[in-house]
């Protein structure tokens, strides 16, 4: 047992002074017997209102309570006397954990300070012992946070019942927490609700399949929290996948800014499709810049390595004058440069070529899969408009036949071309050809990618060349003796191009520490993505085969009559009871419903109170519905009675007279709070421990 | 069509070509000299516009735009042409704007439009008007146009170039690209 209700009590001021009752619970099996319109109903009333569980009733927060709680009360036992205005009200339920935790909670239905979404509760016994009440603490509901804020009432109720509330689907797409409200039509059943066989279904949070979420939380399944957690995953997957190709795109612009490209980083990450189930995460130690020197990729460290040997050399030659006469070193220097500049510019030449052949080529395709597209939409269409020529009777349209000789238009359509495909072959090989010219521009694109850098980088490497030559041009005419101005150009090239590639490289090493990263967390998403159970579990199937057993021998304790017993069975879909293919509620007599309704709430209570999370309580509003046959309910009230030995609460209502209903319990062990033929309110002293000042 | 050589037109079955090969494989000095190879054609695709469905709901959404519903027959060869590709459809739009010249409409011509409203005419979707010199939609016409227009993601590229021609008629047409030789 993991939580049980200890007792209510309902309290109501008048000008003529206070009535109350409290009504106590013991652990096992409880009837709140009385003859009808006692107020039975309203002590059930009182611990819904009481647990702020009113919503489960109705989509607004209404006090469900009657009219001694709400207007005027009969403060004398006769019917004709005329009622008390109600001056205030309030109910309080006590309950205790399986932890022997007790609290109480206490509601007021009328009052002018204290609003209906205030909740005052002891953390103690405080309706059965009176004299330990302190001073309760404040609590609120039916605002945002009540289910998860530390003030909220709901939470306190999920911390008594160790519940962590799941988050589950609502039509809208979004998620939202699976509320106590919800779950609870599993553990109290009002008297409106006994015309069908599945618990209420509460609707007003949108929650999709609410009957079923609850059912999967009370049973603790494990297949919808795979479920839950394998979308999830896949949501954070495909958030990796996308943060993967910005920084991939990143780093490649990065390496075309300084006319480099990037080699070792691929373009999907190990794990970021479904080829591996438990994948090595993407190893980016060869990642690395290259840069192109004299037509070949070379690495970005040998580059930087060389480029400071030339600096330091540079440094060490020390400064460099213009020679006496023709300066041959000078005249040497600039022959070298200017042969290298005419080399590099025919090589970008062709370069050039190769890219504009790549761009047209990738426009083509471009322009090819367009047209493939638009014939695929048309092809599509013709479906469509067979469909509508007949709607519209423009018959040739339709049945594809000459209007006037009835002869098939196949030939007219063909012409000369031969035997020809269908519509939906046509479609087909459209699909196959948008795939194939894909890929081809894909192809395409990457190859004009690399290109475009390649030229970037000759283009790069031109431009200092010409700025070398320059300068030696300068030294050729300069006078003797003077500092030659095409090594301090040489000396400063090198430098800003020595500084610029270290600074790349420092940002790069960034990235591929964020790309490494990435590639680990992408792997082990797709590990645990692969570790999930698929299909139902069988912890899950073994449960619900015990539910389904539990509730088809209860059913048949209780005679159920409209077919056999064996036929009765849960939906997989909805977890609710069902018979393949009928609604329960409609195909089977309205007994027959109250009996499977009991039968199965039953069934998941003992069921969920061993291996799941259900609290073991169950309150049955007056189960004796649809005049069912007292043999029968005799036969119900002892498997409840008898279910409740291993631990679990019950509590139902009944109007049967004490003797009928003692002889119906019979050898089980009960509880009986006998109403006698009293009123539900009986007057009491003017002053409560749980009144507030 | 099957792409035999002339001579060999009475194929014999496929079975007695396939044993004939099958023996000759076994003994090469046996082969017949009457081993008849036949050649079938792939089935090709057909282009969505020579499609008949397609030509017939193209006609009644072409007209459908027309003022009144009525169009002469020049004008119909030079908008349903327009209508062929991502190409014509710019070259119209450029002539129609004013942005090139239109010259000749000795190739603006839509060859499989004829056929197109003879069976639109047969089935009683369009009707001749003005004695002959111009086609308008019927009622049924009107009707079929209504239901493409109803399905939005139906022939959608064509809905939206129709679109930007506002107020199609002979005598914008003629106003905009000249007198159209008919």
């Amino acid at each position: 047992m993991k939580l049980r209700l200890r007792g209510v009590r309902l309290r109501v001021h008048t000008a003529d002074g206070a009535l109350s009752r409290t009504v106590r619970f013991e652990p096992g099996f409880n009837v709140i017997r009385g003859r009808n319109s006692s107020g039975k109903t309203q002590v059930i009333q009182a611990v819904i209102y009481a647990l702020g569980l009113e919503r489960m009733l109705q989509a607004r927060a209404n006090a469900p309570l009657g009219s001694a709680l709400t207007s005027e009360v009969r403060t004398a036992d006769d019917d004709e006397a005329p009622g008390q205005p109600v001056d205030t009200s309030w109910v309080a339920v006590e309950l205790e954990n399986r932890n022997g935790r007790i609290i109480t909670a206490q509601r007021h239905v009328r009052h002018e300070r204290l609003q209906p979404n205030l909740v005052r509760v002891w953390y103690g016994p405080a309706l059965t012992d009176p004299e330990s009440a302190g001073v309760p603490d404040e609590l609120f509901l039916h605002l945002p946070g009540s289910a998860s804020r530390d003030l909220g009432f709901h939470k306190l109720l999920s911390d008594m019942l160790e519940w962590s509330l799941p988050q589950v689907a609502t039509y809208t797409g979004a998620s939202t927490t699976l509320y106590p409200d919800v779950v609870f039509p599993f553990l109290i059943v009002d008297q409106q609700s006994w015309g069908s066989a599945g618990p209420r279904k509460v609707e007003r949070y949108q929650i999709r399949e609410p009957v079923r979420r609850s059912a999967e939380f009370l049973l603790s399944l494990a297949g919808p929290v795979a479920e839950a957690r394998r979308a999830e995953l896949d949501q954070s997957l495909a958030a990796l996948r996308t943060r993967w190709a910005a920084a991939r795109s990143a780093v490649n612009t990065l390496a075309g800014t300084v006319g480099g490209r990037i080699v070792g980083v691929p373009e999907h990450a190990a794990g970021a499709h479904a080829r591996a189930a438990t994948p090595a995460p993407t190893q980016l130690g060869d990642a690395e810049l290259q840069l192109l020197e004299d037509g070949e990729w070379i690495s970005s460290y040998a580059v930087i390595a060389h480029l400071s040997d030339q600096l330091q050399e540079a440094e060490a030659a020390g400064e460099r004058r213009i020679a006496a006469g023709v300066d041959e070193q000078t005249q040497r220097e600039l022959d070298e440069a200017r042969t290298q500049l005419a080399d590099l510019v025919a090589a970008s030449r062709l370069m050039e070529q190769d890219l504009s052949m790549g761009e047209a080529q990738l426009a083509a395709l471009d322009r090819r899969l367009s047209m493939l597209h638009e014939e695929r939409d048309r092809n599509a269409d013709i479906r469509t408009l067979m469909r509508l020529g007949s709607r519209a009777a423009a018959s040739h349209m339709a049945d594809h036949n000459c209007p006037t000789c009835r002869q098939s238009l196949d030939a007219v359509e063909a012409n000369d071309l031969g035997p020809v495909l269908d519509v939906d072959e046509t479609v087909s090989l459209l699909n196959a050809q948008i795939a194939t010219t894909q890929k081809m521009r894909d192809r395409a694109q990457a190859v004009v990618g690399q290109t475009s850098n390649a030229y970037a980088a000759m283009q790069r490497k031109a431009d200092q060349l010409r700025t070398t030559a320059k300068a030696l041009e300068a030294d050729v005419l300069a006078p003797a003796d003077a500092l030659s101005t095409g090594e301090v150009a040489r000396r400063v090239t090198l430098q800003l191009r020595h500084d610029e590639l270290l600074r790349t490289r420092a940002s790069l090493d960034e990235r591929f520490d964020e790309l490494a990263d990435l590639a680990q967390r992408i792997a082990t998403v797709r590990t645990e993505l692969s570790s999930l159970p698929i299909g139902v579990p069988r912890t899950d199937t073994e449960r619900l085969s015990e539910v389904t057993s539990l509730m088809r021998q209860r059913l048949t304790a209780t005679r159920f009559g409209s077919y056999d017993v064996r036929e009765v069975g849960l939906d997989q879909d909805a977890l609710r009871p069902s018979r393949a293919g009928f609604d329960v509620d409609t195909d089977v007599s309205a007994s027959d419903v109250v009996r499977i309704k009991v039968a199965y709430l039953d069934a998941v209570r003992v069921t969920g109170q061993t291996s799941g999370r259900h609290p073991g309580l169950l309150v049955l509003d007056e189960p004796r519905q649809q005049d069912i046959d007292p043999v029968d309910y005799a036969a119900m009230l002892q498997y409840l009675a008898n279910s409740t030995d291993d631990g679990g609460q019950i509590i139902i209502t009944s109007a049967t007279p004490r003797g009928e209903l003692d002889q119906m319990i019979s050898s089980a062990s009960a509880h009986v709070a006998d109403m006698d033929e009293a009123r539900l309110l009986q007057p009491d002293s003017a002053s409560d421990p749980l009144d507030p000042d | 069509m099957t792409d035999t050589p002339p001579g060999r037109v009475d194929s014999p079955p496929d079975e007695a070509a396939v044993s004939a090969l099958a023996a000759a494989s076994v003994d090469t000095e046996a082969v017949p000299s009457d081993v008849n190879i036949v050649f079938r054609q792939q089935p090709k695709p057909v282009e969505a516009r020579h499609r008949i469905a397609y030509r017939t709901a193209l006609l009644v959404l072409v007209l459908s735009r027309f003022n009144r519903g009525a169009a002469k027959l020049t004008n119909l060869h030079t908008v349903m042409w327009a209508t062929r590709s991502a190409r014509t459809r710019r070259m119209f739009s450029a002539w129609w704007s004013g942005r090139r010249f239109y010259n000749t409409a000795t190739d603006r011509l839509d060859p499989d439009l004829q056929i197109t409203l003879n069976l639109a005419l047969v089935d009683g979707v369009i009707a001749p008007a003005s004695k002959g010199t111009r086609v308008r939609l019927t009622d049924k016409g009107q009707e079929l146009a209504r239901l493409i227009d109803q399905e939005t993601g139906l022939l959608a590229v064509e809905k939206l170039f129709l679109g930007t021609l506002q107020r199609i008629s002979d005598a914008s047409i003629e106003n905009k690209l000249g007198e159209v030789p008919g």
